[in-house]
């Protein structure tokens, strides 16, 4: 419940109305990481960039080496990130592997380009951020942009406790990667690796090639945009009504 | 400090990215104003609300190793992987390895390439229409029906047109090498000809591009590419 009244909170929907119906809030709770505010300096930065215990410039040398398990190491360590970078991106599970591999084909290829004294992830993130928009500017007509993947929500809730919250999860998700899409390609990248990936400025930064101002404009104007998307549907929930999206 | 100050540093705030005296700067406002500290709240569980998201994606995501195997392979089969350490400034050193093997070798691989495109392309997935088994070099045919088929032919193309972008590309890198020791009349026919076709190609990515579920298009797009494989495939060899 105390989820609920935050949600509500989020919304702009009031505490009373919070406390009468379900709302579709997610059942996973983190606290906000403040420690592990990413990368950047941070410790938790020098974590994101050693594999396995040996640092990402042992890594890189044994890859331009030809080594293949270094490749494997790099993948190991970055594979689950770049592919929900992408997803979150695209929504869409199936692309999102195929870019994943395309966006490691591009780097394992370029390996020697890679900056001695650059950060791996930030290297990786921007090549996924190249493949990906290349990938939506190639298809933008295509009818595969209208198709939303609704893959993931349903194999997520399967074997959940309370199918009702896990179809409300499922619907709010659904209703989270729509709205993410109807963002502009600036919008949609700051706020998928700020407010999803939880990254610093700075490194979004060099990973987008924007400045610092750019993106706290882009951000607040992603943010207003998905607020205005995701409020009649959390309000409609309030009121016992089903969202329309 | 003032409110408006407060919200365009919230987020940094937030996030801990700010300098400490600047925090403190932000501390001591929120203890003074109800209104910025129901902003920082409210910022709050929004936030809460995305990680719990992002959490979920996470959790059902996992990456296959064979996105990695075949990652490898293809960066393995396309030099620069691994460079010795003097070429590493290099950029151009896998295109001229690849123009110092034996030309067999490159025509091999150039077939390789237009196998593999036939095979990738040849997708049936039926319902709609008969396929044309003579529309393409490639005998590809391709059918939509329904959704999950339309996105498979949809991905098929693109990763049809992709081979042919690369062969043309490899084609292309030979046929500049040698083309000193090309008669200068047929060249100058061959880049005529080759202008008429990339105006060809240029057209029928156009058309396929704004009409993506016509099978038709996709097949003049893809006869077009074929056909330039083939023409630089023939000076080449």
């Amino acid at each position: 419940m105390h989820q609920q009244r935050e949600a509500a909170q989020t919304f702009g929907v009031s505490d009373d109305l919070c406390m009468e119906s379900a709302l579709p809030v997610p059942a996973v709770s983190r606290p906000c990481r403040r420690e592990d505010a990413e990368l950047s300096g941070t410790p938790a930065a020098e974590r994101l960039d050693s594999l396995s215990g040996e640092s990402a410039a042992d890594v890189v040398s044994r890859a331009r080496a030809g080594d293949p398990e270094a490749f494997r190491a790099i993948f190991q360590r970055y594979g689950k990130p770049i592919l929900v970078f992408i997803f979150h991106l695209l929504g869409d599970r199936s692309r999102a592997e195929e870019l994943t591999q395309e966006a490691f084909f591009r780097a394992f290829r370029g390996i020697d380009r890679f900056q001695e004294g650059s950060r791996l992830s930030t290297w990786l993130f921007g090549i996924a951020r190249n493949v990906t928009w290349e990938a939506i500017r190639s298809r933008r007509r295509s009818l595969r942009e209208v198709v939303l993947d609704n893959s993931v929500s349903h194999t997520l809730h399967d074997e959940r406790a309370n199918p009702g919250e896990d179809f409300l999860m499922a619907e709010l998700e659904l209703a989270i990667r729509r709205s993410l899409r109807g963002l502009s390609e600036d919008q949609r990248i700051v706020f998928v690796l700020k407010m999803l990936n939880r990254m610093q400025y700075r490194q979004i930064s060099q990973i987008t090639g924007s400045s610092i101002g750019k993106l706290k404009t882009d951000l607040r104007r992603a943010r207003l945009q998905m607020r205005r998307k995701l409020q009649p549907y959390v309000a409609s929930r309030v009121s016992g009504k089903r969202g329309e999206l | 400090m003032s409110c408006t100050r407060f919200r365009k540093k919230i987020m940094e705030y937030h996030d801990g990215e700010l300098e400490a005296d600047q925090a403190s700067e932000l501390a001591a406002h929120l203890r003074e104003c109800a209104t910025c500290r129901s902003a920082l709240a409210s910022l709050k569980s929004e936030v809460r609300l995305y990680e719990a998201y992002a959490a979920e994606v996470e959790k059902a995501l996992d990456p296959s190793p064979e996105i990695c195997e075949r990652a490898i392979e293809r960066a393995a089969a396309q030099p620069p992987m691994s460079l010795p350490a003097d070429r590493s400034a290099d950029r151009t050193w896998g295109w001229r390895s690849f123009l110092q093997i034996q030309p067999w070798v490159r025509q091999a691989v150039a077939a390789v390439v237009l196998v593999a495109v036939s095979v990738t392309v040849t997708l049936l997935i039926v319902n709609r229409h008969e396929p044309d088994q003579n529309a393409l070099p490639s005998q590809a045919a391709i059918v939509y029906s329904g959704e999950n088929s339309l996105d498979a032919a949809l991905r098929s193309i693109q990763r049809a047109e992709q081979e042919y972008l690369d062969a043309i590309r490899v084609l292309s890198a030979i046929v500049e090498k040698e083309k000193a020791t090309i008669d200068p009349t047929m060249l100058a026919e061959f880049q005529r000809n080759l202008r008429v076709l990339d105006a060809r190609i240029e057209a029928a990515r156009g058309a396929y591009y704004a009409h993506p579920s016509d099978p038709e298009l996709a097949f003049d797009m893809l006869a077009a590419y074929s056909r330039k494989v083939e023409m630089l495939q023939d000076l080449a060899s």
